[in-house]
C-alpha cells in the first residue's frame, strides 16, 4: 500500500514525558484523515514531527514515499498552533511575502484571499485582525504553492459557525476536486465527522486505533429499550429469535444489543402475544461517545 | 537558498526595528560631532588663548570617520535589531511556515546570517559616513587620509560583524527577544571589565608580568576596534585584529548554527 504520509514506531520524549510512544500512522493519498485525542495526548508533537518542527527521539516518518529526516517537503502545507504571520503586513503582504519564500507567482494570492475570505481587508495589518481572522490568514498561507498534503491542527479554532462552514467546505472541495489529502486535529469531533473519511484515535501519546468513518459509525454500541407491561414474558419470545446475551431487564424496561433494524419485528411479536408496548427507543452511540469511551474520560 | 535571501531581505527592508535603529545611529554621530565643538568651544573660552585644552583644529572629518566604530553606540543598536529581527520569526510563529515547507535550518541560519550581517553593514557605514560628513562640515575633512585609514575602516567594519554575529548567536539560542538583547547589550560591556579584572589577577600570580599588562583585554573586540582606530596602529596591529574578528565571527557562527540544527519550534 503507498501512503501518502506514514510513521513506523514513532517515539517522542521530553524529558522524562513520553509525548508520543510509537506510533504508526498511515494515510493514504486523498484521505482527509482526523486526528483526535484529548488535551495533551501528543495531537500537535505528532504533527510537528511530520512537519520537521520537532525531531523524533525514535522512529521513522515517510512522506511521499521518502524518509524525512529533519526536513520536511514543500508538497506540505500546514497551521499548527497559533498561525505564523507578520503582524506588521497586510494579509496581501504577509502572502506575497511567503511567495517570495516558496518562489511562486503572486498571482495566486487574491485567489486565495477569496477563498479564505480575506479579500476585504484592504491596508489593515494582521495584528489587528481578530483571532478567526488570523486563522483564516494561516490557512491561506497553508493553501500556497498548491499542497499535495495539508495538516491542520484545530484549524476551526476563533472562527464563528458560518467561519467553520466556510473552512469544511474549502477542505472537502480542496479534497475532492485537486485530490489534496488532509490530516486534521479537532476537539470538535460532530465538526470532524462531517468531513473525515479516516479516524486516529490517539490517547496518552498511544494511537489506539485507526479506523475509517463507517467503521467507526459501527464501532459505537447500538440498542434499543422497550417499555411493556411484562418484560419477563417479552425477553423470553425475543430470546427465541436473537442470542439471549444480547438482552437485559431493568425494571419494566428490555434492552436488546444491537438488531435495530429489527425493532419493527420485534414490537409485533410481543403486541401479537398479548405484551403491551408503552414505548420503544433507539439509540445509537456517537463518535464522539465512542471516542470518550475509547480514551476512558473527559476531554 | 535564492528564495531565502530574498524572503529574509524582503523582511529586512520592512524591518521597522533596522530602520529606527539605523535613524538613531546616524543622529546619534551627528549629535557627538556638534556635541564636541560645542565642549571644545567652551573650553577653549574658558582655558583662553594659551589654554593646553585641544583646539578645534586637532578634530576633522576623518578622525571622526576613523573613531565611529570604537565608539560602542552600534553594539547597542545591534543588539537591538538584530534580536529583533531574528526572533520575530520564532515568536510570530513564522518559522513554522519556513522549516515545514523543507527549507533546512542551515541554509534558513545561513541566510538570515547574510542578511544580518548586510543590515549591520549598511547601518555601520551610515553611522561611520554620518560622522564624517557632520565632522567635516564643522571641523574640515583633514588630511590624515592614507591607505592605512582604508584598511582600519574595512577591519572596524569586520569588527562590527563580529558584533553582530555575537547577537544572531545569542538570538538562535533564546528565541525571546528579551533575554537575547539584555545579554546582547551587556555581555560587550561587561566582559571587558572581566578581562581587565583577569589581567589584573594574573599580573599578580606571574611574576613575569608587570602591572599594566594586557592579555586577556588583547583578544576583545572592543579593544582591538580601539586599538585600529588609532593613528598609531601597526601592520601587526592589523593582522591581528583580522584574524580575531574572523575567528570571533566563524565562532558564532557555528556555534549559531550548532544550535540552530537542533532547535524544535
Amino acid at each position: 500500500m503507498d501512503y501518502i504520509l506514514e510513521t513506523r514506531q514513532i517515539t517522542k520524549r521530553f524529558g522524562r514525558t513520553l509525548a508520543v510512544d510509537h506510533v504508526d500512522m498511515h494515510i493514504k493519498k486523498g484521505d482527509i484523515y482526523g486526528l483526535i485525542g484529548k488535551n495533551g495526548a501528543g495531537k500537535t508533537t505528532l504533527m510537528r514531527m511530520m512537519l520537521s518542527l520537532c525531531f523524533p527521539t525514535s522512529g521513522e516518518i515517510y512522506m511521499f514515499g521518502e524518509r524525512i529526516d529533519g526536513r520536511s517537503d514543500m508538497r506540505v502545507g500546514s497551521l499548527i498552533e497559533a498561525p505564523g504571520i507578520y503582524k506588521n503586513f497586510t494579509a496581501y503582504e504577509n502572502l506575497k511575502t511567503f511567495c517570495v519564500l516558496y518562489g511562486i507567482n503572486t498571482g495566486v494570492i487574491d485567489p486565495i484571499l477569496k477563498i479564505v475570505g480575506l479579500e476585504n481587508t484592504g491596508s489593515k495589518k494582521a495584528g489587528q485582525f481578530s483571532l478567526g481572522m488570523k486563522q483564516r490568514l494561516g490557512i491561506a498561507i497553508s493553501l500556497l504553492a498548491e499542497p499535495q498534503l495539508i495538516i491542520l491542527d484545530e484549524p476551526v479554532n476563533g472562527l464563528d459557525p458560518a467561519g467553520i462552514k466556510d473552512i469544511r467546505d474549502l477542505i472537502i472541495t480542496l479534497n475532492r476536486e485537486k485530490g489534496v489529502t488532509f490530516i486534521i486535529s479537532s476537539h470538535l469531533l460532530d465538526e470532524l465527522s462531517k468531513m473525515v473519511t479516516k479516524y486516529g484515535i490517539i490517547n496518552n501519546g498511544c494511537l489506539v486505533e485507526e479506523l475509517d468513518a463507517e467503521e467507526m459509525e459501527q464501532r459505537g454500541s447500538h440498542h434499543m429499550i422497550f417499555t411493556t407491561s411484562d418484560p419477563l414474558r417479552a425477553a423470553d419470545l425475543i430470546a427465541g429469535l436473537i442470542p439471549p446475551q444480547d438482552i437485559a431487564i431493568n425494571g419494566d424496561r428490555l434492552f436488546i444489543n444491537e438488531h435495530l433494524n429489527e425493532s419493527a419485528r420485534f414490537n409485533k411479536l410481543l403486541v401479537e402475544n398479548g405484551i403491551w408496548v408503552s414505548s420503544l427507543e433507539l439509540k445509537s452511540e456517537s463518535a464522539e461517545d465512542y471516542f470518550m469511551r475509547v480514551t476512558g474520560g473527559s476531554r | 537558498m535564492k528564495e531565502l535571501l530574498a524572503f529574509e531581505f524582503r523582511k529586512l527592508w520592512r524591518s521597522k526595528p533596522f530602520w529606527i535603529c539605523t535613524i538613531v545611529g546616524v543622529i546619534l554621530n551627528i549629535v557627538s560631532v556638534i556635541l564636541t565643538y560645542a565642549t571644545t568651544n567652551i573650553a577653549n573660552s574658558l582655558a583662553g588663548a594659551d589654554g593646553a585644552i585641544p583646539g578645534i583644529s586637532s578634530y576633522s572629518g576623518i578622525k571622526f570617520l576613523r573613531q565611529t566604530a570604537a565608539g560602542g553606540n552600534q553594539v547597542i543598536l545591534f543588539a537591538i535589531f538584530v534580536t529583533l529581527f531574528i526572533c520575530a520569526d520564532f515568536s510570530e510563529g513564522t518559522i513554522k511556515n519556513i522549516l515545514s515547507r523543507g527549507f533546512s535550518r542551515e541554509l534558513l541560519f545561513v541566510s538570515k546570517s547574510i542578511t544580518i550581517m548586510t543590515g549591520g553593514l549598511i547601518l555601520g557605514i551610515l553611522c561611520m559616513a554620518s560622522a564624517f560628513v557632520t565632522g567635516s562640515i564643522i571641523f574640515g575633512v583633514g588630511d590624515e587620509f592614507d591607505s592605512q585609514l582604508v584598511i582600519s575602516l574595512l577591519l572596524q567594519l569586520l569588527g562590527l560583524l563580529a558584533y553582530v554575529m555575537l547577537d544572531v548567536f545569542l538570538a538562535v539560542l533564546f528565541t525571546k527577544a528579551g533575554g537575547a538583547m539584555t545579554l546582547g547589550i551587556i555581555l560587550p560591556l561587561i566582559v571587558p571589565l572581566i578581562a581587565q579584572l583577569i589581567d589584573v589577577a594574573l599580573t599578580h600570580l606571574i611574576s613575569s608580568l608587570e602591572y599594566g599588562d594586557e592579555i586577556v583585554v588583547n583578544y576583545l573586540i572592543s579593544s582591538n576596534l580601539g586599538t585600529i582606530s588609532s593613528i598609531k596602529c601597526t601592520g601587526t596591529d592589523f593582522a591581528f585584529a583580522a584574524i580575531l574578528f574572523t575567528v570571533y565571527i566563524l565562532l558564532f557562527s557555528i556555534l549559531g548554527l550548532i544550535i540552530m540544527k537542533r532547535k524544535e519550534v
